[in-house]
């Protein structure tokens, strides 16, 4: 029977995306640029209700949890 | 006490969901937002959940909001069957609120849920802070929830059991260019006590039955990427993808893809396509040869897959809202021979006015 910690290398490859991800955002959008990020379609943070009830029906019938934040961006769109 | 451990698990979402909207919104301002869904599938199982939700701009830098959801469930599928036990019915109601600040150009969340039903009950706060940085084009957030779970079984006074959920997770929003917005999120959740189903048995092969047993702790890793582009000047694609550990075995990868197209200045199109496929829990069998430490017949710690889609229409108006979906899903199940497979169809819509 094994119940391991399978946390240490997901940590180790989850700082190594974060730092990638960091170093190669560095343009900066003017708020003149930002048309398309104002959208609608483009709120990351989306139908909040929707996404409620959404993860409603995945979590109860999958064994997966989390992974659903990062809402903003800084887009002017929330 | 089907439906709780979702609500042992969500109680993180308050804390770090979008709280940009307390610089948007001038005092006074707030909206109603109304939904219901419809969850049918072909193992005889329908949820209805219906949720209210409502929110308010304070004249200081705060936004309060509180709803109420609830769920009607009704089954009789192959678990209930094997358990000898009749189709149920049962509700289940919860109650939370929430209060977002904007303090020191951060963003504040401090929120509350509660959630009962006949043998379940919990109690969940969330906190979280947030904070955009780079002009406006990185946003930073962290978010922290503890539930406590109360749980016990129909019909029998003396089974009490608890379970303590500790979560925390950290996201990243980045502007990746002026059509682009790209995300990570990391979630990571510790569980201890009671995390079986007391109505549950696992089955031998010499034809006896016993209660399931679960470890008493569980420790859980997500991670989602994310990225937001616009196609031209109507249409957005959202694609995400999350890898889920944990420490029972269980490892998961879930993809999704969206198309939003602008039919018009109020009208949206959204046709999306979702696929998910998990590995199994060390310790779970369909039916076990002889009694182990730990077993488990739940068949959403088995390996399976499922994949869907759907179609949204939503109609934006000067104070209202209003959006209409549906969505159908295949399960497979690959080690439950009491259920190969189950299509499942979920429709709903809501309606939002703004003030």
């Amino acid at each position: 029977m094994v119940v391991a910690n399978r946390g240490g290398p997901f940590m180790r490859d989850l700082i190594v995306v974060l730092a990638l991800l960091c170093a190669s955002a560095c343009a900066r959008v003017k708020p003149h640029q930002r048309q398309d990020l104002a959208r609608r379609s483009m709120d990351p943070a989306g139908d909040a209700g929707e996404r409620k009830l959404d993860g409603h029906v995945e979590e109860y019938r999958e064994g997966s949890m989390g992974g659903t934040g990062a809402g903003g961006g800084g887009c002017g769109c929330n | 006490m089907r439906l709780q451990l979702i609500a042992a698990l969500v109680v993180l979402l308050p804390a770090t969901g979008a709280t940009a909207q307390v610089d948007d919104r001038e005092s006074g301002e707030g909206k109603l937002d109304s939904e219901v869904a419809l969850y049918a599938d072909d193992d005889a199982t329908t949820v209805i959940t219906t949720l209210v939700a409502a929110d308010l701009r304070l004249p200081a830098p705060v936004v309060v909001d509180a709803h109420a959801l609830i769920d009607a469930v009704s089954s009789a599928s192959v678990d209930v069957v094997s358990a000898a036990t009749p189709r149920w019915t049962e509700n289940r109601i919860e109650l939370g609120a929430k209060a977002q600040a904007r303090l020191a150009r951060l963003d504040l969340v401090l929120g509350y849920v509660s959630s009962g039903e006949n043998d379940w009950r919990s109690h969940g706060i969330a906190l979280g802070v947030g904070k955009d940085l780079a002009d406006d084009n990185t946003t930073i957030r962290a978010g922290y929830g503890y539930t406590t779970n109360r749980i016990g079984r129909a019909r029998d006074p003396v089974f009490e059991k608890t379970l303590d959920v500790h979560g925390a997770e950290l996201s990243l929003a980045q502007v990746i260019g002026p059509s682009t917005l790209a995300s990570l999120a990391y979630t990571v959740q510790r569980s201890d006590g009671y995390h079986a189903s007391p109505y549950r048995y696992v089955m031998t092969t010499g034809g006896g039955a016993g209660p399931e047993v679960h470890p008493s702790g569980r420790t859980r890793h997500a991670i989602t990427g994310r990225l937001l582009r616009a196609l031209g000047p109507t249409t957005t694609v959202d694609a995400s993808y999350r890898a889920y550990v944990d420490g029972w075995g269980v490892s998961s990868h879930t993809a999704q893809l969206a198309l939003t197209r602008e039919l018009g200045d109020a009208l949206d199109l959204r046709v999306r396509a979702r696929g998910y496929y998990q590995d199994a829990a060390d310790f779970y069998q369909e039916s076990y040869a002889a009694p182990m430490r730990y077993m488990s017949a739940d068949r959403e710690l088995s390996t399976f897959w499922d994949a869907g889609g759907g179609l949204k229409l939503a109609w934006y108006g000067e104070a209202i809202e209003i959006g209409v979906k549906i969505d159908g899903s295949y399960y497979r199940f690959l080690d439950f021979g009491r259920l190969g497979g189950r299509v499942a169809v979920v429709t709903g819509g809501g309606i939002t006015w703004r003030w």
